[in-house]
């Protein structure tokens, strides 16, 4: 019993950086810029937000500052495709290299040390002391209690505003979208740097908040899965939500199946996320297919006014 | 690039006697060039209250360029334009929008997953929710519309898209409607409630300027008519008093009995392709429902019909690449030469060379190739050869294919197909979006290989060009022929009803 309980709760906090991630992708990817950069400005918020905690002993100001470091990179992205116009599968790849390769960089002296400040958990009053859901839900920190809610803000951001309206058509047309007068390039500049922004808090929260320690490329791949997941959640945040969460707790089985000692090899089990994002990818797609619903049809394609 | 004045004024003033109705659009001097192509050249028009104005040309003529001028979409390099006598900031689809321009662009520019009050109220401040759902609802009833608020728009017909593209204008409020080539994908019946609901609009105080390269068209609806050739405005006046000839000669700039190629009767011999109840399915739906098709040597039959109701499907069916899923194709012609629509797409491979593509057909030839090489003099003489015969307007055989106009891609694409002498020709839309030289050329060879002997399949939206070549006439409707028509029994009215899907046994 108590392994699955320390299951679900770890697979809580593993799923909330990549709900984090997914949801910024989620945006950028509605505005019709796909960003596989993910993976890079996870790790780039990573390595900045573990320094600025360092230097300010201020986790606050950390992950404050991962923030900013994952909008500033994506903004290299939307210059590069939105104003650009470069292809945004390469650009996205180079940004993922670029990141990787800047963060070690940056974080050459940081690995081994301790952050010095923290971002604790916060047992919620009463709801914490309930049987069973109480530890598992009501005793984490306060990106694992905002998650929930910034998942319904972007639902309701998307599907009830007029940003929202704007954000869906310069996803899905963005020359129907231009010819309405809406700003197609600032919607998608702002979109994809939003959205890495996002990025950038998930990657810190893995150094800051989770293992409280830098390592190079310590994100391992979790970008892409965030990416993954925005697929599998058909572009709607409530349903990247639970798959992040969903995964989060697969990641987490394979570190409880390791302490409990399963005779499997430790390599095996650290590759069930990723063989479970193969198999939810050919699932969800299959199902893609068959409806109306799902991918921005903009998805990817370079906005140009003039082009004939 | 410095532009002149290099012409003497564009057009003769329309007098400029005081009229009771005010100017709302004014345009002056509007040049807009793309590369060392000027598409407009000091274009001036004046647009007033309550009036139809028709913009006439030929594709390429350069109207959908002007339009996205005014809409804002494109930055003219020189000129003016401006609405109630103040000047417009250039490339600015907002400014444009505030000061009441409004565009149904050809493709709609409507968002396929919208909902209809989503796709109205895109760039307004509001995002749709049951109140503005009512408004819309209201706004729909005023202009006549039957439209589903909720409904999304990609379950609309194109006739609801339509009207889903005039009612977000209206929405607006905008009074200055701008509506590029709104017949192109209408049934003559659905055309002519479009003239019904234009009439009204324009009778309520709004203006239009109403774009086609359909005579017929302007003499239906139009007030005025200004007539764009290369870019340049070579008409400008009241629609009454003209008759199509006229203006089809200041349209075209040169004797409009070019465009009649003015077929003779065939003589039809043994049949080369024959169909019988032929169903093709794709992606679940019913392409083509039993349709039951003969095409004799010697013969044209035209495929009438409104685009996206089986012409692909049949074209391709005819063509031998598609099998039938259930009835049969018999064909015994020895080669086939197939005309697709999508001429890039389909036919041609844009990144290699007019040589390249001309000897699509025949490289495997002896004459052409060994089986370890190709030679590539043969294939360059092949090309001079083609490019001669069918004037294909490219000096080097190795230049790229995907550089050439649509009517050099039709060219190239014709003497690729035609010179095999073929038995059986599927040519589908062939003169869709050429210049008048290029259909004409298209036409002659089509007939020519009749008169040669060939079986020929047009298939085709310009009813007046299948009424003009065909032997015989189908009409297409969601995969079925609902209709066939013998040379002689022509009967226009009737067969534009059946296109639309009306008119009963």
């Amino acid at each position: 019993m108590t392994f699955w309980l320390n299951s679900v709760s770890v697979g809580i906090v593993l799923g909330t950086p990549l709900a984090y991630a997914a949801l910024g992708e989620l945006i950028a990817e509605r505005a019709g810029v796909m960003n596989l950069g993910v993976e890079g400005m996870m790790l780039i918020g990573a390595v900045v937000g573990f320094i600025v905690t360092v230097r300010t002993q201020n986790a606050v100001l950390g992950m404050a500052g991962a923030g900013v470091a994952g909008a500033a990179l994506a903004s290299v992205h939307a210059v590069m495709t939105v104003g650009l116009r470069v292809n945004q599968i390469v650009m996205g790849l180079t940004l993922t290299i670029l990141g990787a390769g800047l963060s070690a960089y940056l974080g050459a002296g940081y690995a081994g040390r301790r952050p010095g400040g923290e971002i604790n958990a916060i047992p919620i009053p009463v709801l914490s002391q309930l049987p069973v859901v109480g530890s598992i839900l009501f005793n984490h920190d306060v990106f694992v209690y905002a998650v929930p809610f910034i998942a319904i803000g972007i639902w309701l951001l998307i599907y009830r505003t007029r940003f929202g309206l704007w954000l869906r058509a310069a996803g899905e047309q963005p020359g129907a979208a231009d010819a309405s007068g809406v700003p197609v390039f600032l919607i998608r500049y702002l979109a994809v740097i939003v959205g890495g922004g996002f990025a950038g808090l998930a990657g810190a929260y893995f150094s800051v908040v989770y293992t409280r320690a830098w390592a190079e490329g310590m994100t391992g791949g979790r970008g892409w899965i965030a990416i993954a997941l925005v697929i599998f959640g058909t572009w709607n945040p409530i349903v990247v939500l639970v798959g992040a969460l969903i995964f989060g707790f697969v990641d987490g089985l394979n570190f409880q199946l390791q302490s409990v000692g399963v005779p499997v090899s430790s390599h095996l089990l650290a590759m069930m996320p990723y063989v479970f994002t193969l198999v939810v990818l050919i699932i969800t797609w299959t199902r893609l297919r068959r409806r109306r619903v799902g991918m921005p049809e903009g998805l990817g394609l370079p906005y140009e006014r003039e082009a004939r | 690039m410095l532009t002149s004045r290099a012409t003497a004024g564009a057009a003769p003033e329309p007098g400029a006697t005081s009229e009771p109705a005010a100017t709302v659009l004014e345009v002056r001097g509007i040049t807009k060039s793309f590369g060392d192509r000027v598409a407009n050249d000091h274009v001036d028009l004046t647009l007033k209250a309550g009036e139809i104005r028709a913009l006439l040309g030929e594709n390429g003529a350069g109207k959908t360029t002007l339009i996205s001028v005014l809409c804002g979409q494109y930055r003219p390099d020189a000129g003016t334009v401006a609405v109630r006598g103040r000047p417009l900031p250039p490339g600015s689809p907002r400014a444009a929008l505030a000061a009441g321009i409004g565009v149904v662009h050809q493709d709609f520019r409507l968002v396929p997953r919208f909902t209809v009050t989503e796709n109205v109220v895109l760039g307004t401040d509001s995002w749709g929710g049951r109140k503005v759902e009512q408004k819309v609802a209201e706004h729909a009833a005023a202009a006549g519309f039957q439209l589903d608020p909720g409904a999304p728009a990609w379950s609309l017909s194109v006739g609801e898209l339509q009207q889903l593209a005039i009612l977000k204008l209206l929405y607006r409020g905008l009074d200055i409607l701008i509506l590029d080539e709104p017949t192109a994908v209408l049934s003559p019946p659905q055309a002519a409630e479009l003239f019904n609901s234009m009439r009204k609009l324009a009778d309520g105080g709004r203006s239009i300027i109403f774009i086609t390269h359909r005579l017929r068209e302007v003499i239906a609806v139009a007030d005025e008519v200004t007539i764009l050739r290369h870019g340049k405005v070579v008409a400008d006046r009241e629609v009454a008093g003209l008759d199509a000839l006229q203006m089809s000669v200041l349209m075209i700039g040169s004797d409009a009995a070019a465009r009649h190629t003015a077929s003779r009767a065939g003589n039809p011999g043994e049949v080369v392709l024959k169909l019988e109840s032929a169903t093709v399915e794709g992606r679940g739906v019913r392409a083509l429902d039993r349709v039951g098709l003969e095409v004799r040597r010697g013969e044209i039959v035209g495929v009438a019909g409104i685009s996206g109701n089986g012409q692909n499907a049949l074209a391709e069916l005819a063509a031998g690449i598609v099998r039938p899923m259930a009835g049969s194709r018999t064909c015994i012609a020895s080669a086939v030469a197939y005309i697709p629509e999508a001429r890039m797409e389909r036919g041609l491979v844009g990144a290699m060379s007019v040589s390249e593509n001309l000897s699509l057909r025949q490289y495997r030839r002896p004459t052409m190739s060994h089986p370890l090489w190709i030679w590539s003099h043969r294939m360059t003489s092949l090309a001079r050869r083609l490019i001669e015969a069918f004037s294909i307007p490219v000096k080097n055989p190795d230049s790229r294919v995907a550089d050439l106009s649509g009517g050099g891609l039709q060219r190239v694409l014709l003497a690729r197909e035609l010179d095999e002498q073929p038995d059986l020709i599927i040519a589908a839309q062939p003169t869709r979006g050429l210049d008048v030289a290029s259909s004409a050329m298209v036409r002659s060879q089509l007939v020519g290989h009749r008169d040669r002997g060939a079986g020929v399949v047009v298939i085709s939206e310009d009813l007046d060009e299948i009424l003009e070549l065909s032997d015989r006439v189908l009409v297409l409707f969601k995969g079925a022929v609902v209709g066939e028509y013998s040379r002689g029994s022509f009967d226009r009215a009737e067969i534009g009803l059946r296109m639309g899907g009306e008119g009963t046994d």
